[in-house]
């Protein structure tokens, strides 16, 4: 069996690559490195599925990247993520092609599914079943005053004002 | 008894990309809280897990707080 024959047997699969663009590159020339990034993925026969711009972020820790001799700091960066499918064996060869990008801080390749993974939440449905808490919402019932003097004594008091 | 979260929204993947929802299941401290306490099923504690670690590594979540 020959290497391409192999190669097409090998089963392709969806992966998704998130990536943060250092902070550093002027936002005009972000869509140039998104292109960058991925015509990386199209060399090695990827097929996009789905994909988000990156949006600057601010990192939850300082993040490093060493270039040269330099030790560069970055605590904000655009992180952005690519939907793909691709051959098993390539991915090994994005993920190094990747590496040597510069203006890649850090990136995850990780196996997904064709469908969105991320959650909606719908909110709460109202359910006539369930009834609130006591006294949320309650309204209280019309309950009968009981006077302390009945209805013939006030109306014998009330005559009495009057005569006065 | 309390249900688990992801069951209950009818969530099937968790992504670590989805940030405000693994922010419900770290303490202030981020770290991740017992499945004990939010009910989530075994199933899902080891998929939230994953997403936790993801997105610690990509600085979308801390590895420690305060």
């Amino acid at each position: 069996m020959s290497e391409t024959e192999s190669l097409e047997q090998t089963e392709s699969r969806i992966y998704e690559l998130g990536f943060h663009v250092v902070s550093s590159i002027p936002e005009d020339k972000l869509p140039a490195e998104v292109t960058a990034v991925k015509d990386i993925l199209a060399e090695h026969g990827a097929v996009t599925i789905a994909e988000d711009f990156p949006k600057l972020k601010h990192l939850t820790y300082t993040m490093t990247k060493v270039v040269g001799p330099k030790h560069l700091k970055f605590d904000t960066a655009y992180f952005g993520w690519v939907k793909f499918e691709i051959n098993q064996e390539r991915i090994d060869k994005v993920k190094t092609a990747l590496e040597r990008r510069e203006s890649v801080l850090r990136f995850i390749i990780v196996k997904t599914v064709r469908e969105s993974t991320l959650a909606i939440i719908k909110p709460p449905a109202y359910r006539p079943d369930i009834k609130p808490a006591r006294g949320v919402g309650e309204i209280p019932k019309n309950k009968e005053i009981k006077s302390p003097i009945s209805e013939a004594e006030l109306d014998k008091t009330i005559e009495e004002l009057m005569v006065e | 008894m309390k249900q688990c979260y992801f069951s209950q929204n009818n969530i099937k993947h968790i992504d670590y990309k989805d940030v405000e929802i693994l922010k419900k299941f770290l303490n202030p401290h981020a770290r991740m809280l017992a499945r004990k306490k939010t009910g989530v099923t075994a199933k899902n504690q080891r998929k939230l897990a994953l997403a936790v670690k993801r997105a610690r590594f990509m600085g979308l979540l801390p590895f420690v707080s305060r």
